[in-house]
């Protein structure tokens, strides 16, 4: 079927033709658990109730496919310790900056006297290094195998152009090796995985094949309309229906297999994989983020900066973590709408808009509360 | 405007509606006009034009359709086949 425009893509017809397939083909006898991986995935499932239009025993589990809401506090801590330092003029991005570290967010940093601006993309943050010659910039970058290139390339360019007051502090983080953790933990039991959209676009369809092959688990690669969504969950069920463990991609009007070989080869030019990081709800997962190759030592704030390695619990009331490994759904978290709530985000997960915390505030709890 | 359904099937994001731009797994659809070297002006299916980096989709033209975030271009469209 060749579908042109997006409209086709939320025909209701095709919808309520696939919605009925999956009614068809599931097993009535079985309870289904698919991971979306991407908050992306999560704002849209929210957005449009797809929830609704899938049987009972299909539980979507709300994966930790979103940066921010993975990021520990200590990291926004240290980020902040050096947001205080004087020369510095320090850039985020705009989800950054509502997200709290122990002593406040950036933005009420910045109330207080900071520099810190915010960027949409990290070549902004170069310019201003340019521009600004006698103060020291840092990139507060984050976010993971899409957001990586752009991190990447602005090295290769503060390097090419011999930008000596630019500096990355690296928070970027790896998919698959969260999946592996997810998959390895032995209270989920997952099914099968919603693939990630543009990630793939980045890193291709290939580096799944160990999650169809070593765990028989079934991946198909989703774009993010609700047909899109469907379409990937009826994939899933058919592959479990003939026994099937494969890689598939729904999205290839958009993620060739290969990925984005120009892009890989600048991450890989520009970054190393630190031996382990630190996830937030996951714990400290090997081989799962990026850091500076030393090659590109003098660019980098942890080593300019030396930050200190806070390590911070979670506030103890919230459960941020039960809810990124999908044990608890986001409106059982005792703090959800009351303590934590968007305007006042207690957790990272209420912070972004595609946190699992925030998209069921939006598009749950409200239509709940006024009756919808 | 660049709004004849070529960006639409890829999304509905624009260069001012991103979704979470940490995330950027949700990307904007965007249509070549012009290219710069190294750069090139893109439009967004609401005629909001921007200058993205194109490092990493050697070989593109005007009226090629790419995927951008953070002011890079990521992808380009590839066949529509469902």
């Amino acid at each position: 079927m060749t579908m042109k425009y997006v409209d086709e893509f939320r025909d209701p017809e095709l919808i309520r033709k696939t919605s009925e397939e999956i009614h068809r083909l599931v097993d009535p006898n079985y309870h289904y658990r698919f991971m979306e991986v991407c908050g992306g995935h999560t704002f849209s499932i929210f957005r449009f109730g797809l929830q609704n239009l899938l049987p009972p025993n299909i539980e979507l589990v709300h994966g930790p496919g979103c940066p921010v809401c993975v990021l520990p506090m200590g990291r926004m801590d240290d980020g902040l310790s050096i947001a205080r330092q004087p020369d510095v003029i320090f850039t985020a991005f705009g989800d950054v900056m509502r997200v709290p570290g122990r002593q406040g967010t950036p933005l009420e940093l910045r109330a207080k006297g900071a520099d810190i601006r915010m960027i949409y993309s990290p070549l902004d943050a170069l310019k201003i290094a340019i521009d600004h010659p006698d103060r020291q910039v840092v990139l507060f970058a984050i976010g993971f195998e899409t957001t990586a290139p752009s991190t990447a390339l602005t090295l290769l360019r503060a390097r090419d152009l011999n930008v000596p007051n630019f500096f990355v502090f690296s928070n970027h983080v790896l998919i698959l090796p969260a999946i592996r953790a997810i998959l390895d933990s032995p209270d989920m039991r997952i099914d099968g995985f919603i693939g990630p959209g543009h990630v793939s676009a980045v890193i291709g369809a290939r580096p799944y094949e160990f999650i169809a092959k070593d765990y028989r688990k079934p991946v198909v690669i989703s774009g993010f309309e609700p047909l899109d969504l469907l379409q990937s969950i009826l994939m899933l069920v058919k592959q479990m229906r003939e026994g099937r463990s494969e890689v598939e991609n729904q999205y290839s009007r958009v993620v060739p297999s290969e990925g984005n070989i120009p892009a890989l080869k600048a991450m890989n030019e520009v970054f190393a994989v630190r031996p382990f990081f630190e996830w937030r709800g996951l714990g400290f997962i090997s081989q799962s983020a990026l850091k500076l190759r030393p090659e590109f030592a003098q660019w980098d704030a942890e080593v300019r900066f030396q930050v200190e390695g806070v390590r911070v619990t979670d506030p103890k009331a919230a459960q941020c973590g039960e809810v990124l490994k999908g044990v608890l759904k986001p409106h059982q978290c005792k703090l959800f709408g009351k303590e934590c709530t968007p305007e006042h985000p207690v957790g990272a997960l209420m912070v972004s808009s595609e946190g699992a915390c925030a998209a069921y505030y939006h598009h749950v709890h409200l239509r709940q509360a006024v009756g919808e | 405007m660049t709004n004849d359904g070529e960006l639409e099937k890829l999304g509905r994001n624009t260069l001012a509606h991103d979704g979470c731009s940490t995330c950027g797994d949700v990307a904007v659809p965007v249509k070549v006009i012009e290219v710069h070297g190294g750069e090139a002006v893109v439009e967004d299916r609401l005629g909001i034009r921007t200058t993205v980096a194109i490092d990493f989709v050697p070989g593109i033209k005007a009226g090629d359709i790419l995927l951008v975030h953070m002011g890079v271009a990521l992808g380009r469209a590839l066949e529509v086949r469902l």
